[in-house]
């Protein structure tokens, strides 16, 4: 462990130079590593082992979410890991603004900052970097997913907001609502200070920002595999690593064996996914690639986005498998024109209930069990 | 508040024709060439889609389903399928709206002397909406007992917005139409608010309520044919009844009086069959903008404002135009559909201005 410590603080120096390099030489730029960390390697050179209670290999239980992994939930965490929060109420700022000009003064150093280590550096979406010198303490989540992952590593207790309409794991229902990406009540932001503010809409990012907040703005992933890396980017934010670097893992696991399980399948069946009045989504969303993955046929293989699907269209690539979100099966039985479906023939358009509609949409850590609850229904001789 | 009267000149060819009521010739020829076009459009649209029917299947479909006639299958089964129970329905749905919407446009226009009149005017679309709404954002009650809700909560919404904004303009044995105009509007702003507040709070898919509140056919079935028929076949009839009454309410209420018509009687009646009309239509078909505005004002200024043939060929011009609109809105964008809403208006709007800058050269 001395060891890791002393290699710490030569990252931590080398950091803190390179920084206020940064800061005295180049005044307009933003503090921007060499190369861009990408969201997947972790910043901190911490050990990227697992907690022993995450096998790698080791698929969750049907029944166990893999946020009851033994780091959630649980009291204030011990600073398990370098980058992690520290009490002391420093001035120091904690975050860098994710806008391409530099404050005026120059570049603000971590030189008081706690933190040893080069701090983690996230590119949001608009291709801004963001540059967290403080693990954040007080977080307003705009995100179902993220609020998953932030409760499953062990950093649950530092989200002070989240959006009204998030409902997983029960412990939210505590956390103050602040609205929703749309219709967000920004005076309940402000007061209740966060020092981060994450969301998937860039709207009212300026008008955070304004006030001081601030703001982490990245698209929902559109593919599966892209959860495991923001969830080690949580973790990299929070100092949360171990933990995330366990439930990613384990998630790739799940990945990978669920690959395994349908390596005997050679064309999957044809699928319609139907959010209610033909509205589905193509392969280039999140429910499009957890079809990629299953191997399954989405018949909407043209439609980008979003997109109401044409009736006509619907009967001639005749989908095998009707998957229905809460709501929107009714119709298969209602409408003579969908009778000769094979999947309404052969009685296999499964209506999914609330739960399962979240399941299978909320890109965080309970995907895994969305996938295979999908996997059920699309080889019920597979997944008995 | 800017409510624009509408009146005839002495000299205008509606104020003529709404005095002089002796030489009318009924536009017999007009109307069944414009009925056969209809009959035409409808049957292209019903080879054009997204699988191309050619003419000689599609007439060999058609041909099978008499009962006496006997053809063997040489057609994929879908196509049957998709002929018989996606889009001969939703064009015959979209024929019957349009003239719905194109009829109960013109008589509102007529009633309320007002250029800017159109069926959603006095309240029917924002009470539709909410009903459809209230359906749409609670799915346990889209389907009671295998019945569909959602026609049925549109079209109730679409009566009580009516009978709100009826029940707050009458006073004593009258009904000032302005105030109805008025009550029309506060009880529509009303049921949007309800509406958008529904819609805002609900979680968080509201993209089929935004397709239904831009109107389709994408759902339509016979049975929605059979459910709406008797609504709007009996509304066009009694609405074509009083196209001679139409003509002389653009006078002032008390010369039509003195030309014999019940004016308190007339009003009455027409009010609630156009809002029944509309509200039938609108229960299938979602709120589709635009084309009870326009096709009756196309027909002023193609072919004049008499009443007695400006319904009919309201209705003629609004079936055509609306099956053409639903034939765009599921072929314009490959395997998707567009709401048909957005159609009426991109390509409506173009013509109508086409026609009233020729209109003016005239």
């Amino acid at each position: 462990m001395s060891r890791g410590r002393s290699t710490l603080s030569v990252f931590a120096a080398v950091g803190i130079v390179l920084l206020v390099v940064l800061g005295c030489t180049a005044p307009p730029t933003p503090t921007r590593t060499p190369t861009p960390v990408p969201t997947g390697t972790p910043a901190l050179p911490a050990s990227p082992t697992p907690a022993p209670t995450l096998k790698p290999g080791e698929t969750p239980k049907p029944t166990s979410t893999p946020t009851s992994v033994p780091t959630w939930p649980s009291g204030p965490r011990p600073t398990a890991t370098p980058g992690g929060p520290t009490p002391t109420a420093t001035p120091t700022p904690s975050f860098r603004p994710a806008t391409p000009t530099p404050t005026p003064g120059g570049t603000r150093t971590p030189l008081g900052s706690p933190t040893p280590a080069p701090p983690p550096i996230v590119t949001d979406s608009n291709g801004n970097t963001v540059t967290f010198l403080k693990a954040p303490r007080r977080i307003v989540a705009l995100d179902s997913a993220a609020v998953e992952i932030l409760y499953a590593i062990g950093a649950g207790d530092r989200l002070v907001g989240t959006h009204d309409f998030a409902s997983y794991p029960p412990e939210v229902s505590d956390v103050p609502k602040v609205g929703d990406s749309f219709n967000l009540n920004v005076e309940k932001v402000a007061e209740l200070e966060p020092d981060l503010l994450y969301t998937m809409f860039d709207m009212q990012n300026p008008q955070l920002e304004a006030l001081g907040i601030p703001v982490l703005y990245l698209k929902s992933p559109t593919t599966v595999e892209a959860i495991p890396e923001r969830i080690r980017m949580w973790g990299r934010i929070t100092g949360e690593v171990e933990a995330a670097e366990g439930l990613a893992g384990m998630m790739e696991a799940s990945f990978a064996e669920l690959e395994e399980r349908l390596a005997s399948v050679e064309r999957g069946p044809r699928v319609f996914h139907d959010l209610g009045d033909f509205w589905t989504t193509g392969p280039d969303t999140f429910q499009g690639d957890m079809y990629r993955l299953l191997k399954a046929e989405n018949i909407a293989y043209d439609v980008s986005g979003w997109a109401q699907f044409s009736a006509e269209v619907l009967v001639e690539r005749d989908p095998e498998v009707v998957i229905a979100t809460f709501g929107a099966a009714t119709v298969y039985g209602d409408n003579p024109a969908l009778a000769g479906l094979s999947a309404v023939k052969n009685d296999r358009v499964y209506s999914l209930d609330v739960d399962l509609t979240t399941l299978i949409s909320v890109e965080g850590p309970r995907i895994v069990h969305g996938l295979e609850e999908l996997a059920r229904l699309l080889y019920p001789e597979l997944f008995p | 508040m800017g409510i624009l009267t509408w009146r005839r000149d002495a000299g205008a060819p509606g104020g003529e024709a709404a005095v002089r009521t002796v030489a009318f010739a009924y536009p017999w020829r007009r109307l069944v060439v414009g009925a056969l076009v209809v009959v035409l459009v409808g049957l292209l649209a019903a080879g054009v889609g997204s699988v191309r029917i050619p003419p000689v299947a599609l007439g060999k479909i058609l041909a099978s389903r008499l009962p006496w006639v006997n053809i063997d299958a040489s057609w994929p089964a879908s196509w049957d399928t998709i002929l018989w129970n996606i889009r001969l329905p939703r064009v015959v749905l979209a024929g019957l709206v349009g003239l719905a919407l194109a009829v109960s446009g013109a008589t509102y226009q007529g009633l309320f002397r007002n250029p800017l009149a159109d069926p959603y005017l006095i309240g029917v679309a924002a009470g539709a909406g909410l009903g459809a709404t209230v359906v749409l954002v609670t799915p346990a009650l889209h389907f009671v007992s295998g019945v569909n809700m959602l026609p049925i909560a549109a079209f109730l919404g679409a009566l009580l917005a009516v009978t709100a904004a009826y029940g707050v303009a009458r006073r004593g044995g009258g009904l000032p139409l302005t105030t109805l105009i008025l009550a029309g509007v506060a009880v529509a702003a009303m049921a949007s608010a309800v509406t958008s507040l529904l819609m805002i709070r609900s979680n968080p898919d509201v993209r089929p309520l935004l397709s239904w509140l831009l109107g389709g056919f994408g759902r339509g079935q016979w049975r929605d044919v059979l459910v709406v028929l008797p609504y709007i076949v009996l509304g066009f009839l009694l609405m074509m009844a009083y196209g001679r009454t139409l003509n002389l309410l653009q006078l002032e209420e008390e010369e039509a009086k003195q030309l014999g018509v019940n004016v308190e009687r007339a009003k009455l009646l027409l009010i609630v069959v156009a809002s029944l009309t509309t509200a039938a239509a609108v229960s299938v078909s979602g709120l589709i903008g635009f084309v009870g505005l326009i096709a009756p004002h196309a027909v002023r200024l193609l072919w004049g404002y008499d009443y007695r043939s400006l319904l009919p060929m309201s209705a003629v011009i609004g079936a055509g135009f609306l099956i053409l609109a639903d034939l765009v809105a599921r072929t314009a964008v490959g395997s998707g559909e567009l709401p048909v809403g957005i159609v009426t208006a991109f390509c409506g709007a173009p013509f109508f201005l086409y026609l009233l800058r020729r209109s003016r050269r005239m």
